[in-house]
């Protein structure tokens, strides 16, 4: 008796630097070290099988993805849990499992929107500087070498403003950002991914964004350069330190409570 | 300075394929800090990639780790934007497990796999902030050791590399370590530690060695400085193979590495005896694993990796002995569970391609073959026993058998070559061309890799000349133009790397200061085309006044002695010159496992166990 399972997992830690394809390659392995009962597809390359859900864009990390299997004999949720955990590479953990009634339609398909939370770290600000001091230093920006007692203002106060910023940002008809692919430069409209983007937490020069984006037909947008375009458009100068995709949703609901 | 934080914070963001640097993968092994515990660097002159899959680590990790009293890490060549990064913010070349600087270790161990990583060792021990220099080093600095294929001439590294070992790594390690504990526990000196470990077999401290050398270049002596130090080192060797250790943990790695499977070593060594072969001469004799043992590694294994392939790996493992009950049995146990079986290298026989056909019974990847010339006359003087004929049955046999694919390799620059047996690859290659599209019916793909012959140290053609560049340039490019067909895809060498690689397969001492030349000039990776820079490579021999064709393209009398003739892989000399002039009168020499003993030599030892009842 075919089963489907759906299994929830976290990535981050070192593993967060290795690619969708090399993760599916991972979890194959560990399936077999853990003994799962996989239905094996036919065939020139037999594979598991197996799908995953919206791919994880490098260097970033989460703390839910996705992976349906299928396994051929009764298998409980909770042993498999605690079977994959033994054998999973540092930094992959299923959290959850469950069993889900055939026929289902892919994770790919259903999966409609994405969390994300954005870690910024202050580098300079630019808000005390008057327009020509902007003018003058728009080079040495670029460079970032404006000079710290520039600085003087405690990132908390700028919680409103950076709000307002983002709010301005969203308000434009388009956010175009500039991809590099083999073909050359392409742009793309990135406005219609965006849900909602706000401020999370801003203290001791962190910055926390939440950024909740559309995955769809039209794709699956890297969040960073969201964050880069907002970045580059309203001159805060921060460090990008940590991207976490933080939930996974089906028409509004996160993906395991489906 | 925390390497692990600024790695993880600051570089991983900024360079191609961070996964090669973070380590923590499936099975590696992270010991908590024990200060009396000995600390080798298993270093690697190449990316992670080619490392992670060279079996020989494997080996020594577990062995190594197995241990209470030692630690064995990892440690690869940063990529240029890696090292740049590093050398930007004044950062070591670190280890995977502890992120450890390279000299932190208390031994750094490199493999030797080929000659064009020499420049990467330098470049290792720079990055690791290790004088390059054995005299150099002071002793807080590691011990720096050097191993593999590559120390069988190790000459060319004399001066960068404290300690060679001579043969198999796994049977000589734990002597060392015991040797080392020791000594750090009497508190010696380097001098000390390296005359106690003199007295291990299979150790080589090129230090205690002088060369001398005759006007002309030529080597006139290479004595030991003192009297205890024997005048030659004979290899070490695993005497019961069967029984070896072998890696049952291997680390699974997260991002793909060149050879991303279970390697299961069924035999070790060949006798073939292809004269051009310096792994055939090196590692003899022929020693089998069991059936019953491979078949009990390989579920082991399998249960601690989940690698959904396993590879039966020698160096021509159609001849293991008992070949297909292993196939049989191996491919019944694993098929459930979507593991295949692989065998990468074919001998051109219909019984090796009914192997393949077993093995790839869903897989069809595309079968390698080795005729390596165009006529019998010179596969005679190379020893490729095999018959053209042979090598036609075994493609009609791999077309009837659904392969739509094959690869094919040829060597030019062999001794005694002429245009004519360049000419005819071009006749074989029509001949196979033709049979594809009778039995098929259409054109079959074909892969030709072709490469200049590089004589190597060690081997019946030690003492050959490698061919002038440009007639070798010539013999491609006309290979190249006339097999410009749209079903072949030609492979060809960089004819200066395989110059470069012949020089330093036999050079001696005095191009350690090349060497070292070259390095400041900013070579490294030689052996990726995109970084090769053949000219600074010129500008370093032209500095140090010595000339690369002395090396590549001279002709060494019998009795010269040669750099390397103090080091023995068990195969005599006198071997090697009768089979020289075997080759040159078209003589074969049949393989000793199935004909009488050739008296290579190889197997002088009383305690060796070579044949598995």
């Amino acid at each position: 008796m075919e089963r489907l399972i759906r299994v929830k997992y976290c990535k981050n830690g070192p593993i967060k630097y290795i690619s969708h394809l090399n993760l599916v390659q991972v979890f194959t392995r560990a399936l077999r070290r853990a003994d799962i009962p996989m239905v094996i597809s036919g065939g020139f390359n037999p594979r598991f099988r197996m799908s995953f859900g919206p791919p994880l864009p490098l260097g970033i990390s989460s703390t839910s993805e996705y992976l349906d299997i299928r396994v051929k004999k009764k298998i409980e949720p909770e042993d498999l849990i605690y079977r994959l955990n033994v054998v999973l590479p540092c930094g992959l953990k299923v959290l959850q499992a469950k069993i889900i009634p055939l026929p289902s339609d892919s994770l790919v398909k259903i999966i409609s929107s994405a969390f994300y939370i954005i870690t910024l770290k202050l580098k300079k600000s630019v808000i005390n500087l008057s327009k020509e001091d902007l003018d003058q230093n728009k080079e040495n920006l670029n460079r970032e070498i404006l000079r710290e007692e520039k600085v003087d203002r405690e990132l908390k106060d700028l919680k409103k403003e950076i709000d307002k910023n983002i709010k301005g940002f969203l308000n434009q008809e388009e956010i175009v950002i500039e991809k590099q692919t083999k073909k050359g430069i392409k742009k793309i409209n990135t406005r219609p991914a965006i849900i909602n983007m706000s401020v999370k937490k801003c203290q001791d020069q962190i910055l926390e964004i939440n950024l909740w984006l559309n995955i769809g037909q039209e794709g699956n947008l890297n969040p960073r350069y969201v964050v880069e375009a907002w970045l580059s458009n309203s001159g805060y100068i921060f460090d990008i330190k940590q991207i976490c995709r933080d939930g996974l949703y089906i028409k509004n609901q996160e993906v395991i409570d489906y | 300075m925390d390497i692990k934080k600024i790695l993880f914070e600051e570089l991983l963001d900024k360079v191609e394929k961070p996964g090669r640097y973070t380590g923590k993968e499936f099975n590696e092994i992270v010991k908590e800090e024990n200060k009396s515990a000995v600390k080798i660097a298993l270093a690697f002159p190449d990316l992670y990639e080619i490392g992670m899959s060279y079996l020989g680590f494997k080996i020594l990790y577990e062995i190594i780790n197995r241990r209470d009293d030692a630690v064995a890490e990892r440690i690869f060549s940063p990529a240029v934007d890696m090292e740049r990064l590093l050398r930007e913010r004044q950062l070591p070349v670190f280890s995977l497990e502890t992120y450890r600087p390279l000299n932190s270790f208390d031994i750094v161990g490199f493999t030797i796999q080929h000659e064009l990583c020499f420049s990467n060792i330098l470049n290792l021990l720079d990055l690791g902030g290790i004088p390059l220099k054995s005299e150099e080093r002071k002793e807080e600095d590691p011990l720096v050791i050097a191993g593999g294929p590559g120390a069988f001439n190790p000459e060319p590294l004399y001066c960068f590399i404290d300690l060679f070992v001579i043969g198999e790594g796994e049977e000589i390690i734990e002597g060392i370590i015991e040797v080392y504990k020791k000594w750090k526990e009497e508190k010696g000196n380097r001098a000390d530690l390296l005359e106690k470990l003199a007295r291990l077999d299979g150790i080589y401290i090129p230090s205690h060695y002088k060369v001398s050398y005759f006007e002309d270049g030529k080597i006139k002596s290479i004595i030991p400085k003192k009297e205890e130090f024997i005048p030659i080192i004979k290899k070490r060797m695993i005497s019961n193979f069967d029984q070896a250790s072998y890696p049952l943990f291997p680390i699974v790695p997260n991002i793909n590495v060149v050879h991303d499977r279970i390697t299961l070593e069924v035999f070790r060594g060949c006798t073939r005896g292809c004269r051009f072969c310096q792994a055939g001469m090196i590692y003899r004799p022929v020693r089998e694993k069991s059936v019953e043992n491979l078949i009990k590694l390989a579920d082991e294994i399998l249960a601690h990796t989940g690698y959904e392939e396993i590879s039966l790996s020698s160096l021509s493992s159609s001849d293991y002995s008992e070949i297909e009950k292993l196939i049989t049995l191996l491919v019944d146990r694993f098929k459930e569970k979507g593991v295949g079986i692989s065998l990468p290298s074919l001998r051109i026989d219909s019984f090796s391609v009914g192997l393949a056909q077993q093995v790839q019974r869903v897989r069809k990847t595309g079968l390698t073959f080795a005729p390596e010339v165009g006529t019998q006359r010179l596969r005679d003087v190379i020893n490729k026993n095999v018959q053209e004929e042979d090598l036609y049955l075994s493609i009609r046999a791999a077309f009837k058998g659904g392969w739509r694919k094959i690869k094919l390799y040829f060597m030019v620059g062999l001794p005694t070559e002429t245009d004519e047996d360049v000419e005819e690859i071009i006749r074989l290659m029509n001949k196979v061309d033709r049979m594809g599209r009778e039995i098929i019916g259409r054109k079959i793909n074909i892969n030709i890799s072709v490469s200049a012959f590089v004589p190597k140290s060690h081997t019946p053609f030690q003492w050959d000349a490698q061919e002038e560049r440009e007639a070798l340039s010539k013999k491609i490019r006309y290979l190249k133009n006339k097999l410009n067909w749209r079903n072949i895809s030609f492979s060809y060498p960089d004819i200066n790397r395989s110059y470069l690689e012949a020089v330093f397969a036999r050079g001696d001492r005095r191009l350690g200061e090349v060497l070292e030349r070259a390095y400041y000039l900013g070579c490294k990776f030689d052996a990726w085309r995109e970084q090769f820079n053949f000219e600074a490579w010129q500008k370093a021999f032209a500095e140090s006044g010595l000339s690369m064709e002395f090396y590549a393209n001279r002709v060494r009398k019998d009795d010269e002695i040669l750099p390397w003739d103090h080091i023995s892989c068990g195969v005599k000399k006198e071997y090697l010159l009768k089979e020289k002039e075997k080759a040159l009168n078209g003589e074969t020499t049949p393989d000793c496992r199935f004909d009488s003993c050739t008296s290579c030599g190889a197997c002088e030892r009383k305690d060796l166990i070579i044949w598995n009842d």
